[in-house]
């Protein structure tokens, strides 16, 4: 049905297709995300898209579908195949930025990571070499989500998910790390899932833009070239 | 009133070091199964984790003299559970610890409980996704995360611990020498008026009980 995406089961490293009921309406979701891509999920406020990035991460499950990553099935209900969250190799950033209160920077940092050789030259990226021994209530917002960042990608994930990072961010240091992410994104060469309610974000950093409205893919939102301000109403007419 | 000399009496210096060791038994009890149990009910599901929730939360409402008498009925000589018990818990020291735990134990659990149940959760997850399994998860983030939650609860089971007369009373009988605990004593002691070695015995539980307040307030502080 969406001719311009990348289907669930082509050949391509993330693949999506589930449904689950939530309270006011069933999500349904069926796409896909090639490696060194940034796929932006948008939608107003209660659209299903914290919740679909819960459902990948393995933190809830779906009703219904599978979830799959190179082939591997992370999720597919019908199988009865649950890989539990600790064994999907993702990093994940919420909006929030929590770190572990008792850990120091550089301790948080590497509470995932496979070994330490990443710590330094991550924090050194992004601007945070200096923090190394601090904890997390003694440092700022944003230096708690370029960390968080960190603390992700030092994982070395197979799949990078962000739920709204920079929404509660000042204004420099959300420049920064967008500008750091599309860097980033085909240094990376793994899917990127980019949760935004700001369509001009999607628009900067998605190479693939996935408009969500009451838990539904919306179709005319589908080709970026048809790209218009955010009117979520069934209403709008496909281009 | 000569303090001194009423405090090295054995009869006052025995229910203190029963007292002493109760505490300790109870307080690595508390510290073993309070913040287990605190965690089973905030990821349990099902009768099995209400049925649970029930009998920790029971000796908050329930008085402490009838809840000594069902554990009495239940552990007793001819109680069902005495069977398969491996020490005879009624009138003996284990009895006056059981009685100790079990007082303290919903102090110890409810405030765990409520700990684990606010933003940890958010952080649980969080380790998760950067691969620890859960019980990584419990050792490495959520028991250091509220440790001090921990330390507050089990400071105050240990409070409540130490005041504890119905439950022993009824557990461990009372016997002078083997079970009377340093608030057993002080009835004790009034029941045959000696009210000075009554007072000097409620000195003591309220230093132990002014101590608690110290470390609870400081707990609260940092």
């Amino acid at each position: 049905m969406h001719s311009r995406y990348p289907q669930p089961g082509a050949n391509t490293m993330l693949n999506v297709d589930i449904r689950k009921q939530l309270d006011q309406f069933e999500l349904q979701a069926a796409f896909a995300c090639r490696p060194g891509e940034l796929t932006a999920i948008v939608g107003p406020s209660g659209a299903g898209k914290t919740t679909l990035v819960r459902l990948i991460a393995g933190l809830d499950a779906p009703d219904h579908g599978t979830i799959s990553l190179n082939g591997v099935a992370w999720t597919d209900i019908d199988a009865r195949n649950f890989v539990p969250t600790h064994k999907r190799k993702i990093g994940l950033v919420f909006q929030e930025f929590p770190l572990f209160p008792h850990l120091t920077v550089r301790q948080n940092i590497g509470f995932g990571a496979p070994d330490d050789s990443q710590i330094v030259p991550l924090m050194e990226t992004f601007g945070i070499g200096r923090l190394a021994d601090r904890r997390p209530d003694s440092i700022s917002g944003g230096e708690r989500q370029r960390t968080a960042f960190c603390q992700a990608l030092a994982r070395c994930p197979d799949l990078l998910l962000l739920d709204e990072p920079f929404s509660a961010l000042d204004v420099e240091t959300r420049s920064f790390l967008r500008a750091l992410l599309a860097d980033l994104k085909p240094k990376l060469g793994i899917p990127i899932i980019h949760v935004t309610h700001d369509l001009e974000e999607a628009e900067r950093l998605g190479n693939r833009i996935v408009a969500l409205e009451n838990g539904r893919i919306a179709p005319e939102w589908l080709d970026r070239q048809t790209m218009r301000p955010p009117v979520f109403a069934p209403s709008v007419s496909p281009v | 009133m000569d303090f001194f000399r009423i405090l090295v009496d054995p009869q006052t210096s025995a229910p203190l070091w029963l007292t002493l060791k109760t505490l300790a038994a109870a307080g690595a009890l508390h510290l073993a199964f309070g913040v287990l149990l605190g965690y089973y009910l905030t990821s349990g599901t099902g009768f099995l984790r209400s049925a649970t929730d029930f009998l920790v939360t029971l000796p908050l409402v329930f008085p402490p003299i009838a809840t000594g008498f069902i554990l009495l009925m239940l552990l007793g000589r001819s109680g069902p559970l005495s069977r398969i018990l491996p020490v005879d818990l009624i009138f003996s020291f284990p009895g006056v610890v059981l009685a100790s735990f079990v007082a303290g134990m919903p102090l110890m659990v409810k405030p765990v409980e409520a700990a684990l149940r606010g933003d940890v959760k958010r952080l649980a997850e969080i380790s998760h996704v950067l691969g620890k399994n859960r019980w990584q998860t419990f050792w490495l983030v959520l028991l250091p995360t509220i440790r001090r939650n921990v330390a507050a609860g089990w400071f105050l089971a240990l409070g409540r611990s130490l005041g504890e007369v119905g439950i022993t009373l009824m557990l461990g009988g009372n016997i002078i020498g083997k079970t009377n605990t340093l608030s057993l004593e002080i009835y004790n002691a009034v029941f045959s008026g000696e009210f000075e070695r009554a007072l000097v015995l409620s000195a003591i539980i309220g230093a132990f009980s002014l101590s608690i307040f110290i470390a609870l307030k400081r707990l609260s502080a940092v």
